[in-house]
């Protein structure tokens, strides 16, 4: 099911091609003038005088092999451009997708197992981040700790001291784009939690003279896993197209910005690449996530939908 | 024998939705947003275009209550008239999201079968594209701007919206009334337009208050990224990523500002969809 | 032979209603004692009573002995311990048993975590115990879901055995099960208790199963008892219009009817009981004006208990055998 999105996915990205105003060639240069022996090579590479179908067939035969065509700005490959970046902007989400499981799942555990102020005030926390877009939180975080406090670097650019260099210069940006995240896995967590506990077949391990904290291990949490990693996964493949604000906002140079360059100045074949790229990433991590699923629950089936 | 006649509502009866202090807080804000945006360009006290570099970055005073931003433009006049595509952008993405989603749902949910597989299928398909992306296909393609930004939006969103309202559509479908109605021979759009549709409206308006909040969010970030509404014309999106160079050097109002604007909207619109999804029955 | 467990005017409340209004009765080792009621007559709630299972924010008074010791102050190992020796079945099997972890791991898990038994030597009783309850060894890897209800409710009560109780607190363990399941796993009920001794409170709706299984049946209303009896007597010789009228009610698959006796009104449940009159007389055949002035207390009548005011005067008219 996720492959089949992942096909018709890549065919409306390669479709996106004819539906610019003006031939497909113009969509390529982005309007730009060009010498006969450029077009002569942009035919020959795209198969510009094919059908459609064969056209879309060599590109994406082309794609599965690395081969995503030549940037028209830059002149490279662009699996070449993407691969240089693809790193910064894979590191980042991943520490954004640490913080928002350790604080989110942890925020949620704590107030779901104890109802009291804490519970209250991490709901009130939440619902305040969970309101702030990424590219404010990006701001606010670089008035507060890079300007003002000078903890952490404003912008990635010449980024040294190797992985704690890194990780400082990451920071700011991860949590930017974790923030307004966090609010839905600690409430779909803490929610869980409260419903996993209110069960029967805790009541019956309770009856049974089971120590708390093995009936909270073994039953609560055990459980209450399984809506929890499914919404995680989700959040976190969710992460992946707004990481483009938040590598432009801290000047990143990450797919995501690169992105946007290449939409500014129209290299279509860059916007492509790093499209079929990043929707890829998104199937995969749902793809993930029903795995996940199915290995947590017993009673599905793999090939289930996750839902 | 008399002809029994159904009445329009269905059986669930709903409690009106209860606004709260949250609620009418929020509603007063939206209120007031909406307001700037329809007059706001009147009722700026400066003038939001105008450039002077002479007076950039220059702090609040008398008569300027925001200060000047990096091209010594009146933050406050600019404010105002950029909740114009504020709030315009996110309506217009959240009426054509609606209104392809509800037209999704209610063919989903009426035909049933195969054609809600294919429905589904697709809008799931639909789904694996992040709102960002297919904004930033559609500027790559079309050229950076509100149109194109809006309409992708609009796309992105349809199979979410068509989801949640299939639920609620084939709730009513299946309400014996429906049927009822079917068998006195009533047309298929007839009894989806004046009766199922309207028993699901209070959904509907919940859902597009929802998304109006996503729209916001996402149309600024498009915005921040300049691939949505093209400065020098005034949105709050772009205002926050022109002036971001502010933060850096130390003059953060103008940015600040901006953001807050987006912020508190957000929160008020947030806050008044939940208010209204709850008169729901949902959480 | 003193009691194993006594219950003494438990009283609880749940916010500001009161559920239990009034529960005594006492089990021997070894007895089997029946609770029947309707819903909201607070069977369940006693059964969570004496199991220490009360929902939060739940108070109770009176007192709940069991071997001599107050349950209500047990803790730690003790309430362990207690644990270990008063067993539940519950109604519905597929929501009392965790979903995503294997059979044997439910089996197993009392004995490995407080009873410090290896794991190998938990899974050898279990598997013995499966064979009581007439199930395969097999069934130990599989997971809940499937199994069949009449089966997982035979690996609940394995499963409840496996501490070797002394008494076992059976909430409607048939109630979600069909006829035939129903029977078999009453059986299995009845051979384990002989075989094992067990003392058992059985928790029912239905008054003739609850007489058919248990040497006494214990009968609740609107949160209180209202009879005790020996189940033999019951039928012949209630003590209680209502117990009376629940036998009265059951359709009788020998005779032909042509109505139904229901019980007119509706149950009361422990909330909207009144505190100073007899919460039943509005519904009874046989009312009289004082029994609206004053709450009645459980009293001793012929071997029985009985909570009516006319008791002494209307025995022998309540039987079935007697015509009403």
């Amino acid at each position: 099911m996720l492959i089949g999105s992942l096909l018709v996915a890549s065919f409306a990205i390669f479709g996106a091609l004819y539906l610019a105003p003006g031939s497909a060639l113009a969509a390529l240069s982005g309007g730009r003038a060009l010498p006969p022996a450029s077009v002569a090579i942009l035919d020959q590479r795209y198969h510009l005088n094919a059908p459609f179908f064969v056209q879309y067939w060599y590109w994406l035969d082309n794609a599965l092999h690395g081969n995503l065509g030549i940037s028209i700005t830059l002149r490279e490959n662009v699996s070449t451009l993407i691969g240089s970046r693809i790193w910064t902007t894979a590191g980042l989400v991943l520490y954004a997708s640490v913080i928002i499981c350790v604080i989110g799942i942890g925020l949620g555990v704590i107030a779901g197992l104890r109802p009291g102020w804490l519970d209250t005030s991490a709901l009130v926390t939440t619902a305040v981040t969970a309101a702030i877009p990424a590219f404010v939180a990006s701001i606010v975080l670089i008035l507060l700790f890079a300007v003002k406090l000078g903890w952490f670097p404003a912008l990635a650019a010449g980024t040294g001291g190797g992985f704690a260099g890194d990780l400082r210069t990451f920071t700011l940006p991860a949590i930017a784009l974790a923030l307004s995240s966090l609010a839905i896995v600690a409430r779909v967590t803490r929610a869980a939690i409260r419903e996993e506990s209110d069960r029967e077949h805790v009541q019956t391990a309770i009856s049974r003279g089971i120590p708390p904290r093995q009936v909270i291990q073994r039953h609560i949490l055990r459980n209450a896993a399984i809506p929890i990693t499914t919404v995680s996964a989700i959040t976190v493949a969710s992460l992946i197209a707004v990481s483009a604000v938040v590598e432009t906002a801290f000047s990143m140079n990450g797919l995501g910005a690169y992105l946007v360059q290449a939409a500014q100045s129209k290299d279509l074949a860059v916007v492509q690449g790093i499209s079929l790229v990043l929707v890829a990433a998104f199937v995969l991590v749902n793809l993930f996530a029903d795995l996940l699923y199915a290995v947590l629950d017993p009673r599905v089936k793999l090939g289930a939908k996750a839902s | 024998m008399t002809t029994l006649s159904f009445t329009k509502t269905s059986r669930f009866t709903k409690a009106p939705a209860r606004l709260g202090k949250a609620g009418t807080a929020a509603a007063v804000v939206v209120a007031i947003a909406v307001f700037a945006a329809i007059f706001g360009p009147w009722l700026a006290p400066g003038n939001p275009d105008l450039p002077d570099l002479q007076i950039a970055w220059v702090g609040p005073a008398a008569g300027h209550l925001l200060g000047f931003d990096f091209e010594g433009r009146d933050v406050l006049s600019r404010l105002l008239a950029g909740a114009q595509s504020a709030m315009l952008g996110p309506l217009a993405v959240v009426v054509l999201a609606m209104a392809g989603g509800t037209a999704f749902a209610l063919i989903s949910a009426w035909r049933r079968g195969a054609t809600d597989a294919v429905i589904s299928s697709g809008m799931d398909v639909l789904f694996a594209f992040p709102g960002i992306l297919l904004a930033v296909l559609a500027a790559t393609v079309f050229g950076a701007g509100l149109v194109a930004a809006a309409v992708a939006l609009s796309i992105a969103y349809l199979p979410y919206v068509a989801r949640v309202l299939r639920a609620a559509a084939l709730k009513e479908r299946n309400q014996p009334y429906v049927q009822a109605l079917e068998v006195q021979g009533a047309s298929v759009p007839r009894i989806c337009l004046t009766h199922i549709l309207p028993n699901m409206s209070r959904m509907i308006v919940a859902q597009a208050t929802v998304l109006f909040g996503y729209a916001m969010v996402d149309l600024a970030a498009i915005s921040f990224l300049g691939l949505g509404v093209q400065p020098p014309a005034a949105n709050w999106g772009v205002m926050i990523s022109e002036n971001e160079p502010g933060i850096l050097q130390g003059y953060p109002l103008p940015a600040l500002a901006a953001a807050a604007c987006v912020v508190f909207v957000v929160i008020a619109v947030n806050v008044l969809g939940e208010r209204l999804l709850e008169g729901e029955g949902h959480r | 032979m003193t009691n194993l467990l006594e219950v003494a005017g438990l009283r609880v409340t749940l916010g500001a209603g009161t559920v239990l209004r009034g529960v005594d009765f006492a089990i021997r080792p070894g007895e089997a004692l029946g609770l029947v009621g309707e819903s909201g007559s607070g069977k369940s709630m006693t059964a969570r009573a004496i199991g220490r299972l009360l929902p939060r924010g739940a108070r109770s008074e009176g007192t709940i002995a069991f071997d001599g010791a107050d349950v209500n102050k047990l803790d730690g190992k003790g309430l362990r311990s207690y644990r270990g020796q008063v067993a539940m079945v519950f109604q519905d099997p597929r929501a009392h048993i965790n979903p995503v972890r294997r059979i044997g791991d439910f089996m197993t898990e009392a004995l490995r975590t407080n009873g410090g038994v290896r794991k190998a030597d938990a899974y050898e009783l279990a598997a013995g115990m499966l064979g009581q309850v007439g199930l395969d060894t097999g069934n130990l890897a599989k997971y809940p879901h499937q199994l069949s209800g009449g089966m997982l409710q035979r690996v609940m009560i394995a499963a409840a055995l496996l501490t070797s109780p002394r008494l076992l607190l059976a909430d409607e363990p048939t109630t979600a099960l069909d006829v035939t399941t129903q029977a078999e796993v009453m059986a299995i009920l009845a051979e384990l208790r002989r075989d094992f001794g067990l003392a058992l409170l059985f928790i029912t709706h239905d008054l003739e199963l609850a007489a058919a299984v248990c040497d006494r049946t214990a009968v609740m209303y609107a949160g209180q008892v209202v009879e005790i009896r020996d189940s033999a007597l019951l039928h012949e010789d209630p003590l209680h219009p209502y117990t009376a009228a629940l036998a009265a009610a059951r359709p009788d698959i020998g005779r032909t009817q042509a109505r139904l006796r229901a019980i007119p009104g509706r149950p009361l449940s422990g909330f909207e009981a009144p505190g100073h009159a007899c919460a039943f007389a509005p519904r009874c055949a046989h009312d009289a004006p004082g029994c609206y002035a004053e709450l009645p207390a459980l009293a001793g009548l012929d071997g029985g208990l009985s909570r009516c005011l006319r008791a002494a005067q209307l025995r022998g008219t309540l039987g079935v055998t007697a015509g009403a």
